[in-house]
């Protein structure tokens, strides 16, 4: 099965699922921050033209200080996360999940001008698109991957029926589906929904409903049991 | 399509992960889609270039507009790649041919500059869509979809831009520019020709550029169709719904159905051979067959008419009721005419008035947004969920229901009775609930008695000496069965009021002034 997922598995055997980001989100995200880099730099330009030579200068060393350190500054004190990766809900983490340390952060922006070669980062584009994990060349050194940081997750509103239990023991995955199915009720069509619960073997409904038992039922019987499995 | 056998994990993703899992996709069958990439456009590149060998540049331009075309191979690839079917080279060659030619003219004339081209594709290709039934289809699956489609088409032409040139850098850095018999051998070569080294530096590079972002893109495209019809026909459930029912099934072998099918397959296995030789039977099956066919033509125009082909919309506008009112406003409107400035500046100042409000609400608002930018927007909306109170902490009920009107006399009472815990207990209760409801202390669900305490510190109250002791004491008897000692206990009730009934009146008066 292909998924989007790097597994991390724990010290007590758990899999741990990292959703990594590929080319696209991480391309836009470095877009975003290179338009901030180019709006800070015309204000400090601005700001420092009076002063002259020493303006200059200064405008120098802090082109210098702002383009090494920005990234590594966001990642290491603002959860892995500059502005643009924030604005794309990405984030910088190690390859098993720990939040971004300060070495990792250096490496891998470090290794920025080794992806900039030959020519504006194509060596970056195409590490990214050929790796399993999408990582670029700094990536590779620093032992890092940019994953999708998880929402908070929020119930989503099913229809209120009377809970009852299923008729025979679902595992975790099925549970998870009929429960989806009625988190779903609003975005699935009606005829959709009923084909789906027409799928579900006979044994799973209590027997006094299974006979005469029409579509509509069904679903209405699905809905009670993802009332019961939420814990209504 | 049987969805048991699909090849990738299916479950409702946000429109970059979908991108991503195609990227995926492309990484699987890269190899092929590369070759399949070469074979139909190597020859055409070369050709032109032969042809016309002072324009390079054109020639990539060619090959770039013409890209829907050869990039439907890839979906052939790809798609039968979901399904795990193999495609082998002399397949993909014979049936990417035959595709070549369908629906070509809008393919590459007004369709070619279409942000969502690659996702469009499935719906011409797979499903086999054409006109009217297409472009409804493709509203319906548009009007959910994120805005992630569009960014990807914008994306990949930047990436295909930069590795163009990067390729050209790359070459020109490997051509010693120093040496001044390669610099004369290529001045010799290029004159002769009439080629242009930078151009066709630039369209070799973007040549190549092409061929390795195309299978990516068709990859994240198709991956967003796959994507959006999993969401809308919720896919993954039905990949688990079979499951489950296949499971009943083979747990409980069905002998009817078996039986009933035994028989079903006697009567039908022979029947072509019996029946063929009578005339009148050929008929009836031809018969039942176009009624079939019928019932078929009208299950396809319903399902195209169901909401899975057609969007509807609702929509609000404000109308006239009476259309015949509407034109003597109109008229009067003309006639008052004569003053249209003043009404204008009226809309004008009334704007201005607007806007000016806006910029005094949002300067009032300023902080609360520097807030939510500075990046504890988090930790800010934890505080507001957390107006709701902690009814329980480890274990001790905190409503303020539950609590004794009169907590010393109370505690006094179980401790003669010889129920020190108790005692205790309440006393260290009362001050909680004390402390969350009217010094508005932030404990959380969760907090253990030195958080607690840590809170209480942190607020630099004048009860905090008194609560630290109540903690200690309170832990050592908890944990500790440690009972304080008669004097102590009796010096802590005495005590209590003083801090917590004495401040809460004095908290009222604040209110009160307030």
């Amino acid at each position: 099965m292909l998924d989007n997922t790097s597994k991390v598995e724990t010290p007590e055997g758990i899999e741990l699922p990292l959703e990594v980001a590929g080319l696209v989100p991480r391309t836009m995200a470095y877009l975003i921050d290179w338009l901030i880099f180019i709006a800070v730099y015309i204000l400090l330009s601005l700001a420092l033209t009076p002063f002259g030579n020493f303006g200059r200068g200064l405008f120098l060393i802090l082109f210098f200080l702002l383009y090494w350190l920005y990234p590594i500054f966001f990642e290491v004190f603002r959860n892995g996360q500059t502005p643009g990766k924030k604005s794309l809900g990405l984030k910088v983490v190690h390859q098993d999940g720990t939040p971004v340390s300060l070495s990792a952060s250096f490496v891998r922006n470090l290794l920025l001008i080794a992806d900039f070669l030959p020519f504006f980062y194509t060596a970056g584009f195409i590490s990214m698109l050929f790796n399993h994990n999408f990582k670029r060349l700094g990536d590779l050194a620093a032992g890092t991957l940019v994953i999708y940081t998880q929402k908070d997750s929020q119930e989503d509103p099913i229809p209120q029926v009377k809970p009852k239990a299923p008729a025979v023991t679902l595992n975790l995955e099925e549970q998870r589906s009929i429960l989806s199915l009625a988190e779903r009720h609003q975005q699935l069509s009606q005829a959709r929904q009923q084909e789906l619960s027409d799928l579900l073997p006979e044994q799973l409904f209590p027997a006094k409903t299974n006979n005469g038992n029409s579509n509509n039922s069904r679903l209405k019987q699905l809905h009670a049991f993802a009332n019961w499995l939420r814990g209504h | 399509m049987d969805l048991s056998k699909i090849s990738i994990k299916l479950r409702p993703r946000n429109g970059y992960a979908a991108i991503d899992l195609g990227t995926r996709m492309a990484q699987r069958n890269w190899r092929q889609m590369i070759l399949s990439c070469l074979i139909f456009t190597l020859p055409l590149y070369l050709f032109l270039l032969f042809l016309m060998p002072g324009h390079p540049l054109w020639v990539a331009i060619i090959i770039w507009w013409l890209k829907p075309l050869w990039e439907r191979p890839l979906l052939l690839i790809l798609s039968q790649d979901v399904f795990h079917q193999n495609l082998s080279l002399s397949d993909i060659l014979r049936n990417g041919f035959k595709l070549l030619f369908k629906q070509l003219i809008p393919s590459i004339s007004w369709r070619r500059f279409s942000p969502t081209r690659s996702f469009d594709a499935p719906v011409m290709q797979l499903e086999n869509l054409a006109g009217q039934a297409r472009s409804e289809r493709l509203s319906a699956l548009h009007s959910r979809s994120p805005s992630s489609i569009s960014g990807m088409t914008f994306m990949m032409h930047l990436v295909e831009g930069l590795i163009a040139f990067g390729i050209m850098t790359f070459i020109l850095q490997f051509i010693p520019m120093n040496d001044v018999e390669w610099t004369l051998f290529l001045e010799e070569l290029f004159n002769n020709t009439g080629l242009d080294l930078f151009y066709l530096l630039l369209s070799i590079g973007w040549y190549i550029a092409m061929l390795l972002i195309a299978p990516f893109y068709v990859a994240g495209g198709f991956s967003s169709y796959l994507n959006q019809r999993s969401i809308r026909e919720a896919w993954d459930l039905e990949l688990i719904f079979r499951q489950l029912a296949r499971k009943h099934k083979n747990k409980k072998f069905d002998y009817q159905n078996l039986t009933a099918s035994i028989l079903l397959c006697l009567f039908l296995l022979p029947s072509p051979n019996i029946f063929a030789a009578e005339p009148t039977a050929t008929a009836l099956k031809e018969d039942a067959y176009t009624k079939q066919k019928h019932s078929v033509k009208a299950t396809i125009k319903r399902i195209q008419e169901g909401p899975d082909y057609k969007r509807t919309e609702q929509t609000f506008e404000f109308r006239r009721i009476n259309p015949a009112e509407s034109d003597r406003d109109k008229n009067k409107e003309k006639n008052s005419s004569n003053d249209p400035l003043l009404s204008k500046e009226v809309a004008k100042l009334l704007s201005w008035l607007f806007l000016a409000a806006l910029v005094i609400y949002l300067l009032l608002k300023l902080p609360a947004i520097i807030d939510y930018f500075s990046g504890n927007s988090g930790a800010k909306n934890k505080t507001l969920d957390n107006k709701k109170k902690p009814e329980q902490l480890f274990g001790l009920d905190l409503k303020q229901e539950s609590l004794p009107d009169d907590v010393v006399t109370e505690a006094l009472n179980l401790w003669q009775a010889q129920q020190a815990r108790e005692a205790l207990g309440l006393l260290y209760r009362a001050s909680l609930s004390k402390l969350i409801h009217e010094y508005d202390c932030e404990f959380e669900d969760g907090f253990t008695e030195l958080e607690c305490y840590q809170i209480v510190h942190s607020k630099n109250l004048a009860l905090t000496p008194y609560f630290e002791k109540l903690t200690q004491y309170w832990r050592l008897l908890a944990y500790g069965h440690q009972l304080p000692s008669e004097p102590i206990f009796l010096s802590l009730l005495n005590q209590w009021p003083n801090y917590f009934e004495a401040e809460e009146a004095t908290s009222e008066e604040v209110d009160h002034e307030q």
